[in-house]
């Protein structure tokens, strides 16, 4: 037997029960959907850009920088490069680079004391390695920027589970301006680098 | 008796700088302290009509540091506070019809008399912004929480650093406390992580402010405003008060609840 095709009316009713759903479910996607929060975006890509705007250079140089950074530590430290955290803030009045890096440490070499409290253990860097740390970071962040000479500071912090490594250089030429490190720093934004 | 000057800025503009300025200057006054507000966005002055002084302008900046008046002809006194006066910018001129030099050398006289001087700086980082700049002790930065002003917020802490002030305190404005706790709006830590400066207040989006502007009564004359409050609670931290931030809370009821679950996006407002 042929089957009857739908009158209008019944497509019509059809579409309004669709709808009806549509409307229902958008209000159960409403309640349960998580949104991506904007602010996270909003704070790193002003990061980014207020690295650049802090010292002119340029986006492609900044990545630079920090590869080099990262291999530079990771021949003294164990480095996830997922957790260097680079910054350059204005202090007094010179810029000051600061690179910080946060080392897991075996469970084996944990402290049992809990967050904050450990027992006496051997510092990651000795005063030699740390030396050669400070020099080894003059020449590679020298070769992007002026940067005061003997301004490298490295220091180790011991927490229970994990050891944080700072590191930090003064930047000699202050503030800047410079277009067309904004033009770059908009390219990089439009191409999704940062 | 030796005043500080103060200078706010901002970077970018339309984010409250003169508001600002009207609303601190005025709830310091109410506190008995005695303030002038000097109004150095030359060719472009709004101080006067935020504070409903528009019609009793005389003499300007510019004439006082010509010369072509005395610094007291120029002051206008305030209809509501005592002891708060404003001088206003010159509407027909350039900013480069003043300098830095000159503006510091009236900033000294007003010194002896007034226990604040407040000066509202021009956005943006040229001349203007130089001659608030190098008369001031302190620096104000306003800024709201969107990229933009931020970004420029950081540009003008870069100068005021490098010129060698004091670090510069911050004024966030019109925080939406329902975008923030939505996640779409960056929250007071984000905006400290970037700008690395310290908090001098947070004032809330209030439709109080309007209303303010368009009557030229500063909104800490209004109990009833959170913006004004927030303004009051900046103006005791410059006194040297340690009083809380105030607390920003979306008044979340159930009228609210259901319009926003069919989609109803009305403004959030905050309440002390």
């Amino acid at each position: 037997m042929a089957r009857k095709a739908p009158s209008i009316a019944d497509l019509r009713e059809k579409v309004k029960q669709s709808k009806a759903l549509d409307n229902v479910g958008g209000m159960v996607k409403q309640v349960f959907e998580k949104k991506e929060a904007s602010r996270e975006n909003a704070h790193s890509r002003l990061k980014a850009v207020m690295l650049q705007d802090r010292t002119t250079m340029t986006a492609e140089a900044l990545v630079d920088l920090r590869n080099h950074i990262i291999v530079l530590l990771a021949n003294y430290v164990s480095v996830d490069r997922r957790r260097l955290e680079m910054d350059i803030k204005q202090s007094g009045e010179s810029l000051v680079l600061t690179a910080n890096v946060r080392v897991d440490l075996e469970p084996q070499e944990f402290n049992v004391g809990g967050e904050g409290e450990f027992e006496e253990r051997d510092w990651l860097l000795s005063p030699k390695r740390t030396a050669a740390l400070r020099r080894d970071l003059m020449d590679t962040v020298g070769s992007y920027m002026p940067i005061y000479p003997d301004s490298a500071e490295v220091r180790e912090e011991h927490f229970s589970a994990y050891v944080m490594v700072y590191t930090s250089l003064r930047i000699a030429d202050g503030v800047g301006f410079d277009e067309k490190a904004e033009r770059e720093m908009a390219a990089s934004f439009l191409s999704g680098d940062f | 008796m030796q005043g500080e000057v103060y200078v706010v800025n901002s970077g970018k503009g339309g984010v409250g700088k003169t508001t600002a300025t009207a609303n601190i200057g005025s709830a310091l006054s109410l506190r008995g302290k005695r303030v002038v507000l000097i109004d150095a966005d030359i060719g472009l002055r709004n101080l006067d009509v935020i504070m409903g002084l528009e019609n009793r302008i005389v003499y300007d900046l510019v004439q006082v540091i010509e010369g072509v008046c005395q610094v007291q002809q120029a002051m206008i006194r305030d209809k509501l506070t005592e002891n708060l006066y404003v001088i206003p910018a010159a509407q027909t001129r350039d900013k480069e019809a003043v300098t830095a030099e000159q503006v510091k050398e009236l900033c000294d006289k007003l010194r002896e008399d007034f226990d604040y001087i407040f000066i509202d700086s021009p956005a943006g980082i040229e001349q203007g912004f130089k001659n608030a700049m190098g008369a001031a002790d302190k620096a104000i930065v306003v800024t709201t929480p969107d990229v933009a002003a931020i970004r420029d917020a950081d540009r003008v802490i870069g100068f005021i650093e490098a010129a060698g002030l004091t670090k510069p305190q911050l004024v966030i404005n019109r925080v939406r406390p329902g975008m923030v706790r939505r996640g779409d709006m960056m929250t007071t830590e984000d905006i400290l992580d970037l700008l690395s400066v310290p908090l001098l207040g947070i004032v809330p989006e209030d439709e109080h402010i309007v209303v303010s502007g368009n009557r030229g009564v500063p909104v800490v004359h209004d109990s009833k405003s959170s913006a004004g409050e927030a303004f009051r609670r900046v103006a005791a931290r410059i006194e040297g008060e340690d009083v809380p931030m105030l607390k920003l809370e979306v008044n979340y009821g159930i009228f609210t609840w259901i319009k926003r679950m069919v989609g109803f996006k009305g403004p959030v407002g905050a309440k002390v």
